[in-house]
């Protein structure tokens, strides 16, 4: 029985599809082919674009282990590469320092010479000493002068095997004698609260202007001449007073100090 | 807190204060670590530790400094013994009173360091290292302490009741 009720539906698609073939050889199928494309058409493209996205997931999850991995080794290497940045720069304003080094030496080839490096402070806003990293086993002396490239520093007051102190010019207890370049008058530099210097005991009558530069007299036998100590910012002079000062602003930048040279002999 | 550990702690606020602070340091001026430290220390701790701190705070300051070895410890003990004594204030809770006494410890310390120096011969200038130094010093430590107060304080409660053995 089942076969018997089969065969004429089988026939009967049999002929929808004969019938379906000759519509569509003669065009006639379009206009409905058309409707049902409309019809498809925005579900077609949504699953399209849902498969895509299917197919990129997947293809993200793979892609995620070796992208973490390679975004790992970027990170190495950006830090590798920060710290030779840094150190790049620290060699770099260390070979700026050595290069004004040699050119002071050369300029000045009476002196023997010791570089050192400041590695202290005092830790009391009081007083103005620095610890450098040469001492009596370097061949340093209490009284040698201290300089850098860029002018006087101070001189050393006390010595360890590896290591010295420095009193700066700018501490309150440190007196240089010194002279106004042009005009060649004398005086004491001394150091004062707040890290600057002031030329004392000019003699009155001497010329002091603003711009002035203050070098090292050599009077005493504690620096050697000429040795550049600051300029002058302003001139302090009244007559009814024995002398007059004036305010130097040293030539040594001491909050950025980090090398100096100690002079271990000069004539 | 354990004696040892404190050695080791004021050795390394007083290197820090002479080699790493004075980068930081704006207008040439550095807070005193050191000082600050063991004031605080003592306001939480009280007397006895406040005695001991102040020893060894001076005697580490006094290391790195071109001042004569034991002088910072002579003026930093005895007054970190007066402040101590601010440990039994009821005030103690409100920030204010570290502050102010911060302030003064830091004026105290430093003038009597300035007088200890001109009894030994060095020059100095009162009014203009007043002004200059002393001064903003005071200040700076009393801004910095705004930080470092309730920091000890949670030290303090962490380690527990003052107890001292070597």
């Amino acid at each position: 029985m089942p076969r018997l009720r089969g065969t004429p539906a089988a026939l009967l698609l049999l002929l929808f599809i004969l019938a379906f073939l000759a519509l569509e050889a003669t065009h006639l199928l379009k206009p409905v082919e058309n409707i049902v494309a409309q019809l498809f058409f925005p579900l077609q493209r949504g699953l399209d674009s849902l498969g895509e996205r299917f197919a990129n997931l997947g293809r993200y999850f793979q892609e995620l282990e070796t992208l973490r991995s390679q975004n790992e080794e970027l990170q190495k290497l950006v830090d590798q590469l920060v710290i030779e940045n840094v150190r790049l720069r620290e060699a770099e304003i260390e070979n700026i320092t050595l290069r004004q080094q040699l050119g002071f030496k050369e300029a000045n080839p009476d002196y023997q010479l010791v570089s050192a490096q400041v590695i202290g402070r005092d830790p009391s806003n009081l007083l103005a000493y620095i610890t450098i990293d040469r001492g009596s086993g370097d061949g340093i002396a209490v009284g040698m002068p201290v300089v850098t490239s860029q002018g006087l520093v101070g001189r050393v007051v006390e010595t360890y095997p590896r290591s010295s102190r420095v009193l700066l010019i700018t501490d309150a207890s440190s007196s240089v004698n010194a002279l106004i370049q042009n005009s060649r008058a004398t005086g004491v530099v001394q150091g004062k609260p707040g890290g600057g210097v002031v030329m004392r005991y000019i003699q009155q009558g001497e010329e002091v202007k603003v711009g002035d530069l203050v070098l090292t007299s050599g009077l005493g036998g504690n620096f050697p001449r000429r040795l550049v100590i600051g300029q002058v910012t302003a001139v302090r002079q009244k007559d009814i007073e024995l002398f007059q000062e004036a305010e130097v602003e040293p030539t040594v930048e001491f909050s950025h100090l980090e090398m100096v040279m100690i002079i271990t002999d000069f004539e | 807190m354990n004696p040892y550990a404190a050695v080791l702690l004021l050795t390394s606020a007083a290197l820090l204060q002479s080699s790493l602070l004075p980068h930081l340091s704006q207008g040439g001026l550095k807070p005193d670590l050191v000082v600050m430290l063991v004031i605080s220390w003592g306001l939480r701790r009280g007397v006895k530790e406040g005695l001991l701190w102040g020893f060894m705070g001076g005697v580490a300051l006094d290391l790195l400094s071109a001042t004569p070895l034991g002088l910072s410890a002579l003026i930093l003990t005895p007054l970190t013994v007066l402040t101590s004594l601010g440990q039994k204030s009821i005030y103690r809770a409100n920030i204010l009173f570290p502050l102010a006494i911060i302030f003064l410890a830091t004026l105290g310390y430093n003038l009597a360091l300035l007088l200890a120096w001109q009894l030994l011969g060095r020059p100095a200038l009162w009014g203009e290292t007043f002004l200059e130094i002393l001064l903003p010093t005071a200040l700076l430590n009393t801004l910095v302490m705004l930080p470092l107060y309730p920091l000890l304080s949670w030290l303090h409660r962490h380690i527990g009741p003052e107890r001292m053995r070597w």
